[in-house]
């Protein structure tokens, strides 16, 4: 029980001491990158200096680098999360907003990875030949298509052409949610799926020809109870380490394919953003993305133990 | 003795009558004037679209990013224009053709040459149903006026003494010299009004998406979020009877150039007016989409950022000019839809007043096409610039740029000078013309700029006055200023043109920038949807909003 604790408050402590470095390295970079956010107000017109004036000291945007990061970490422990210049609002009301359309398309993303990629995995393990060769060829296309290449060849192809779904937006209803983020969710998980596929199928494999498996197959015991329990138990690790490392690849995605599909979540207006020098903005998303992952991490390591009973013995 | 002049009511009456011509389908006579200037472009030349009949419940109307304020003093770009004018009513009304008509205002009236009193529009309702009064308006234009508030407009109130309220429905502006241009602007977002009550308590909130705005407008806010954008409805107590808007709810969103293709192609954007010329290719050919070119207010041009360099010298500016290869680049990054740039105004800013004085001088300056290659070899030889170097800012991620960029090189390599690119990412090429440091070592830079009003001295004054906004150089020839500076002041609308050509004929031997084409409006459209002009009015002016509809 104390153990228990002890690893979820190192964990937690962890994840502090990730989001406050990753918080002043994203700060520092956008402080000292040229421009101002005013630009982006006025389309990149020259303001006037009495408008520039009264702006810079309405945004706090003249302070000096260490006094605008003190007053954002002071605000973001009191829960605020700073002002958006750049889209004249509140970031934890823009997050709010924007956040719960980012974490849907990226769990329909990694459950489309997850659920194929391991189905076409087992399938090739299992079915050596044919199947097999075409899953090969399957992933190694998939694996080889950048994520915003395949947006706009499936927004093309089945948006313009076929007219089958809808091209932009995130729709609102859960039914019409599923219809636009389908494709988006398609288009990021492309790469992810055929890792997976690919780490299943090989380690499967290497499963199969485990003695244990020998063995259990010699004392009769059925095809799947031996699939399930002998070969995927085991085959599981890698795969979920090679999960970890997809599901953080569809977090990078997830702003790319939003802007290709102009869904409004955190991602599509990041670049803009961060471009724009709107750094509240762009620290809250920061500070959403690195937890999301953080935790992720951790769920992961939480999972190793369930699925290897050593780990705990040894922890 | 107290002299009236009623200086509002000609141009009203005659921009009235052409707009009356035009609505029956045979132009106006600023948009025939334009016609006979345009040879290649002048078939699909337009202003209006036919007239819609059908209502339709939402239309979503495509922006190229999403808008930040609807406070008409804090917008200054297209996103924020193009809502601004469907929500909020100015003094003055531009028309399509970018005339000007009564607006919030019914007339302005001078006793004398430094004070204006406006007559307001009596039964004008808010949003929310409280009347339109003169504190209103005192209290917008003195909020647009003071430089604390940190609008963007403040400088063109700076002949402006006092601001205050003569009655119920009156407002006197007391100015300091006669200001001719100030009635321009007061057509623009400067001259939008805003409620008084609604705005104190909004304080510095006011027009941001959590709080809103309150307008006078054919259309009023219904929702406004990040996730779904500003959703406008049709204001039920709009002021303007002869007015029938046709679509219940419009949805202004932001979309990336991918997505405004395929949202116009699929039918999820019903309409743009397209600031990116590189889409056009894709959409022109639709069988969905109806694509119309119409007048603008825009030009197309490479300021001469500093006097340093070879650039300084009048007759390298002059090579330039005439070694250009316009009628190339115009087919090649407008696939023909832009006009030979004689004057750095857009033969689309002379709908104000005087259009035919405006034209003829604009005949009778060289348009440099085909280019006088050997002519201009001469002029660098003179000015001793030959083979020295100019070094140009441009973003080789924007095509239309990309292709100045090319259109300049050829010229100066075919002229004897040497051209050094700079080039800047699609995302940072904006602090080129914010940031002196990301300036810095340019002798020049591309711009795509406009005036707020229909008028050829509105655009040159940015650019051509001492401290003008995209006066990058420092130009100052005391002439061009002197004749400005009399036409600000000069209330006859012919004595004003005559003196603004005479300043044009100058600016365009002086060249402060140099002159690369006069692109036009581009309506992008459903097909099923019609009745928006075709002309820049969107910026300025409820007309688009009101008049599109179901074919």
């Amino acid at each position: 029980m104390t153990g228990a604790v002890r690893y979820v408050g190192r964990r937690l402590g962890v994840m502090a001491a990730t989001l406050l470095v990753s918080s002043f390295v994203v700060f520092g970079a956008l402080y000292l990158a040229p421009g101002t956010p005013l630009a982006a107000l006025s389309g990149g017109k020259n303001l006037p200096a009495s408008a520039v004036r009264v702006l810079n000291q309405r945004f706090d945007l003249n302070q000096p680098f260490f006094v605008r990061y003190w007053h954002w970490l002071t605000g973001v422990l009191h829960g605020d999360f700073g002002y958006s210049v750049v889209h004249q609002s509140n970031v934890s009301t823009l997050l709010g907003q924007e956040l719960p359309i980012s974490a849907e398309l990226i769990v329909y993303a990694a459950l489309l990875t997850v659920v194929f990629g391991i189905a076409l995995g087992m399938l090739s393990a299992l079915r050596p030949g044919k199947v097999d060769d075409l899953v090969l060829a399957l992933t190694a296309g998939s694996a080889a298509m950048p994520a915003f290449v395949a947006g706009i060849v499936l927004l093309l192809f089945f948006s313009v052409d076929l007219g089958w779904l809808p091209a932009l937006g995130q729709g609102s209803g859960f039914l019409s949610r599923v219809r636009h983020l389908t494709l988006p969710a398609v288009s990021m998980a492309l790469a992810g799926f055929a890792l997976i596929a690919r780490v299943t199928r090989t380690s499967m494999r290497e499963q199969l020809q485990n003695e244990h498996v020998q063995t259990a197959v010699s004392r009769g015991v059925g095809y799947w109870p031996i699939v399930t329990r002998h070969v995927m138990r085991n085959a599981a690790i890698p795969i979920v380490t090679s999960f970890v490392v997809v599901f953080a690849t569809l977090i990078a995605l997830d702003p790319v394919v939003e802007s290709v599909f102009s869904i409004s979540g955190v991602g599509g207006t990041l670049v803009n953003d961060a471009l724009n020098k709107d750094i509240p903005s762009v620290q809250g998303v920061c500070l959403v993305l690195v937890a999301a992952f953080v935790v992720m991490n951790t769920l992961v390591d939480i999972a190793y133990r369930v699925l290897d009973p050593r780990l705990k013995e040894r922890a | 003795m107290q002299m009236r002049r009623e200086r509002f009511l000609w141009p009203t009456l005659a921009v009235g009558a052409a707009f009356a011509v035009a609505a029956i389908g045979s132009g106006s006579a600023a948009a025939r004037g334009q016609m006979s200037s345009r040879k290649a472009a002048a078939a699909s030349l337009q202003i209006n679209t036919p007239a819609a009949r059908k209502s339709v419940s939402s239309v979503t109307w495509g922006l190229y990013r999403d808008v930040n304020s609807v406070d008409p003093i804090f917008g200054f770009d297209y996103p924020e224009n193009t809502v601004d004018s469907a929500l909020c009513d100015a003094l003055f009304r531009q028309t399509p053709s970018g005339g000007s008509a009564p607006g919030l205002a019914l007339k302005v009236t001078s006793p004398n040459p430094t004070t204006d009193v406006f007559t307001l529009r009596p039964g004008v309702k808010f949003w929310d149903g409280h009347p339109l009064t003169s504190a209103d308006v005192v209290y917008s234009l003195q909020r647009a006026a003071s430089a604390k508030v940190g609008g963007f407009y403040s400088a063109i109130f700076n002949r402006v003494k006092s601001i205050s309220a003569t009655g119920k429905l009156e407002v006197t502006l007391k100015l300091t010299q006669p200001d001719e241009w100030l009635l321009g602007e007061l057509s623009s977002l400067p001259g939008m009004i805003i409620e008084k009550s609604f705005a104190q308590k909004a304080g510095t909130k006011y027009g941001t998406m959590g709080v809103g705005g309150m307008c006078t407008g054919p259309y009023m806010i219904k929702s406004w979020t990040a996730k779904n954008g500003l959703i406008a409805v049709k204001n039920p107590h709009y002021w303007d009877e002869s007015i029938h808007p046709l679509v219940s709810q419009y949805v202004f969103k932001g979309f990336s150039d991918t997505a405004m293709t395929s949202g116009l192609e699929t039918g999820a954007i019903g309409i743009t007016y397209s600031t990116d010329p590189t889409i056009l290719a894709a959409l022109q050919h639709s069988s969905k989409l109806s694509v119309t070119r119409g007048s603008s207010y825009v030009t197309d041009a490479l300021i001469v950022a500093s006097q340093k360099g070879p650039l300084g010298n009048v007759k390298v500016r002059q090579a330039l000019t005439m070694a250009l290869n316009r009628a190339a680049y115009i087919k090649a990054t407008y696939l023909g839809g832009a006009q030979m740039p004689n004057t750095l105004a857009n033969p689309g800013t002379w709908g104000g007043y005087e259009p035919s004085i405006f034209q003829s001088a604009y005949k009778a300056l060289p348009s440099y096409n085909p280019p006088q290659i050997a002519a201009a070899k001469k002029l660098i030889q003179q000015a001793g610039a030959t083979g020295k170097t100019i070094t140009i800012g441009m973003s080789n991620q924007i095509t239309q740029i990309q292709n100045a960029a090319t259109t300049v090189e050829d010229a100066a390599a075919a002229i004897g000078l040497n051209v050094k690119l700079k080039t800047f990412p699609a995302a940072t090429w904006i602090d080129v013309f914010t940031s002196a440091k990301a300036r810095a070592g340019l002798d020049a830079f591309f711009v795509n700029s406009y005036p707020d009003y229909g008028a050829p001295e509105a655009q040159y004054q940015q650019f051509v006055l001492p401290g003008g906004s995209l006066n990058y150089s420092g130009f100052n020839d005391p002439q061009i200023t002197k004749l400005l500076d009399r036409s600000r002041s000069t209330a006859n609308a012919a004595a004003r043109a005559r003196l603004v050509v005479q300043a044009q004929t100058l600016i365009m031997q002086q060249l402060p920038w140099i002159p690369l084409s006069a692109p036009d409006t581009v309506l992008v459209t459903q097909k099923n949807l019609t009745g928006a002009p075709a002309s820049f009015s969107y910026m300025y002016a409820p007309w688009a909003a009101v008049k599109l509809g179901g074919r």
